[in-house]
């Protein structure tokens, strides 16, 4: 397969890879690395470099439509990124040390976990009346969204931020380990233990990982594992799938995000295990 | 009634004109910086393709691989963009779009300083820290 029929696939490919990512809160780096080293035998070096810019790509593309609909919770956001981008600098000086195959293994398991988690918690549960949680009053991190699905609009309080905010530092470590923005993690870290409404999250989760990906990009550009030829393609065609993506979540009902992220997690979850293990 | 109950609720939500204008700054940013990216990228990697035809033709094995050099540091990027090579410019372009989340938080910061929000002045300004420190380190890396 020649070079230039290669960047037209991988294009292609990322548009999904942007839409799907961008409506799920993931980045987009879920599909793009098992697809690159997968299908293509890619050094997963250079497949993570890709997912990295992937990750930004979903991230910065979908949030702008994201905020103006203000399904972003922004300080939420803001808040957890502490957690993110600490956990994100542990990981990038730890990545030259992890065995390629222990990479897989971690992301499979990572995935399969938030993939049961997300499937047990109730997707009609009601949002949060009230919190006596004391830095999510100090912070006034509790909000509202319209949720265009219902046109009603969600008020919803915030709890456990303590331990979201030690998820985010898991999150932000795996995230820089595989390049994937680890919105898998983050989801449901503020769907379960934070309370935070299921598209709050996603959004929410969306406009967090451009920043924990960011963290550690410097240190993949500087290494040379940001491969340009492989990562234009993947940047424009995450870019225009996420634009996409970004104005379909609004409009989508709540049960049905929730399976289909289950199923996106657990079917790359077997996938990722498969390479880690055989 | 119902009208009511969500007028309670909402008294507890940050809801004031300095988060609308955070609000607008940071989609602005973010849309003005994936902008330039996505054009830089696109122009970069077209003039790449197009300055060499053996590159198209290559297995892409051979391109998409560690064998592949290309500019890394900003010394040999801007090099690579003074001579009009199109690698560079997608390097360029790849560069901003790394950059568009950090000027993010760098500007919500300010917009937080300007409403005298100190608590998420604080917290943006540890974030930014950890962000140009990884940064730091990975220019260390080298």
């Amino acid at each position: 397969m020649s070079a230039l029929f290669f960047d037209l696939l991988i294009f292609s490919v990322s548009i999904l890879a942007g839409l799907l990512g961008a409506v799920v809160g993931i980045g987009g780096g879920a599909v793009i690395v098992p697809i690159l080293t997968l299908v293509f035998h890619v050094d997963i070096r250079l497949a993570i470099g890709a997912s990295i810019i992937s990750v930004i790509a979903t991230s910065s593309g979908a949030a702008v439509a994201y905020i103006r609909e203000r399904m972003t919770n922004l300080r939420v956001g803001m808040f957890l990124e502490m957690g993110t981008t600490v956990g994100a600098l542990t990981g990038a000086l730890l990545v030259s040390v992890v065995p390629d195959r222990a990479l897989f293994i971690l992301f499979g398991v990572v995935l399969a976990w938030s993939g049961i988690s997300m499937y047990k918690s109730h997707a009609d549960a009601k949002p949060l009346e009230s919190s006596k949680d004391k830095i999510a009053n100090y912070l006034k991190l509790h909000s509202h969204y319209e949720d265009r699905a219902t046109g009603q609009t969600v008020t919803y309080s915030v709890t456990g931020t303590k331990v979201g905010l030690g998820l985010m530092y898991l999150a932000g470590m795996i995230s820089a380990l595989l390049g994937i923005g680890s919105g898998a993690l983050k989801v449901p870290a503020m769907d379960l233990a934070m309370k935070i409404p299921l598209k709050a999250s996603s959004a929410t989760s969306n406009f967090m990982i451009g920043v924990t990906a960011a963290a550690s990009a410097g240190v993949y550009f500087s290494k040379g594992d940001i491969n340009p030829i492989l990562a234009a393609p993947v940047a424009i065609g995450v870019l225009v799938g996420a634009i996409i993506g970004s104005r379909i979540l609004g409009k989508l009902d709540a049960k049905i995000l929730r399976y289909i992220f289950v199923g996106v997690l657990l079917v790359i979850s077997i996938e990722m295990l498969q390479r880690g293990l055989f | 009634m119902e009208d009511e109950e969500i007028k309670a609720v909402d008294e507890k939500v940050e809801d004031s004109d300095e988060m609308r204008r955070a609000e607008i700054v940071v989609s602005m940013v973010l849309l003005v910086g994936v902008s330039i990216a996505a054009t830089l990228i696109g122009l970069g990697i077209a003039i790449t393709f197009i300055q060499n035809h053996n590159l198209a033709s290559e297995p892409y094995k051979t391109v998409a691989s560690r064998k592949f050099h290309f500019p890394t540091t900003p010394q040999t990027i801007f090099k690579s963009i003074i001579h009009g090579q199109g690698i560079g410019i997608t390097l360029l372009g790849l560069f901003a779009l790394i950059l568009t989340p950090i000027v993010r938080v760098a500007t919500s910061l300010l917009v937080f300083k300007k409403s005298h929000d100190t608590p998420f002045v604080l917290i943006t300004s540890f974030v930014l820290v950890v962000l140009l420190t990884s940064f730091a380190l990975g220019r260390l890396n080298l």
